[in-house]
């Protein structure tokens, strides 16, 4: 790029081709939503066949180990991946935000409704499906917005089946709003980004 | 009414730091120099202009062994790239009335 005195319609134009490589920079890898998609999805259906069998009592145990699995891997990752991103755009802080109060709030909520002797699923399914709709509206990536109508639709349909029928609902949510969003942001990822 | 340009963002590469720079928490200068397919020597006598102006902060670091130099915007630099802007706009505006 050769140092030049710009016109007003070039100058325009330069500010807008920059502004839409910041637009159009994709920094979610979509990593996340499968690794917690697939874990949620093996931790629901393990203690749905766990309470089948009668081991209803230690099945809550799924719940515990599938965070210490999921925490220092995602941890692990996305210091890793930081580490190498080129730049940083502000929808990343923004999404960094979103995601450290869905975390604080989901624990926080899974705390309460023990306490209170309540089934979580399908408050649970309400802040994913909120975090994943700000999610996707922050990226306008349509899939994640799909995928948390989809977790709205299954918060609703849990008062209406019984606690284990809502593992099986809570991994199908799963499926739809993560696991499948999360492979075609995965792609779109490594197609539009190589800074 | 016309509204001055400034003249440190009336060169077609420091107006693309700027605009890059307008939609990132931070750039590293090989970003920059992607983007803008600028060449290194000249990226860097820009980014030292901008710099000087107060319109950016540079901050150099390491990368494993590897020198990484790392730009963000200031507040005083939005405020002028803003300024800049509106200014354009100005003589547009002006072209259009006419």
């Amino acid at each position: 790029m050769k140092e030049k005195e710009l016109s007003h319609q070039e100058s325009f134009q330069v500010i807008q081709e920059m502004i839409e490589i910041a637009k159009n920079k994709m920094t979610d890898t979509g990593f996340h939503f499968l690794l917690w998609g697939v874990l949620v999805i093996a931790a629901s259906i393990t203690q749905y066949f766990m309470i089948s069998k009668g081991m209803a009592k230690d099945s809550d145990l799924v719940w515990i180990i599938m965070p210490v699995i999921g925490v220092p891997v995602a941890l692990i990752y996305e210091y890793r991946r930081r580490k190498t991103e080129k730049a940083h755009s502000k929808s990343d802080k923004m999404y960094g935000y979103l995601w450290l109060g869905f975390g604080i709030t989901l624990f926080l909520s899974i705390y309460i409704s023990v306490s209170f002797s309540i089934n979580p699923i399908a408050f649970i399914l309400l802040l994913v499906g909120f975090a994943t709709f700000v999610s996707g509206a922050i990226y306008r990536f349509t899939p994640l917005i799909a995928g948390s109508f989809v977790f709205w639709l299954a918060a609703a349909l849990c008062p209406h089946m019984e606690s284990q029928n809502q593992l099986l609902i809570n991994a199908l949510a799963i499926f739809m709003g993560y696991i499948i969003p999360g492979i075609l942001l995965w792609r779109k990822y490594n197609k539009v980004n190589h800074v | 009414m016309f509204k001055p340009l400034d003249p440190l963002l009336n060169s077609e590469l420091r107006l693309s730091i700027m605009s890059l720079l307008i939609g990132f928490e931070e750039a590293s200068f090989s970003f920059i120099k992607d983007k803008t397919g600028a060449t290194a020597g000249n990226l860097s006598v820009q980014l030292q202009k901008l710099s000087e102006a107060n319109y950016i902060s540079i901050s150099k670091s390491f990368k494993g062994n590897m020198p990484l130099t790392t730009c963000r915007i200031t507040p005083l630099g939005i405020q002028a790239f803003e300024k800049h802007v509106e200014a354009l706009m100005s003589f547009i505006n002006v072209s259009k009335d006419k």
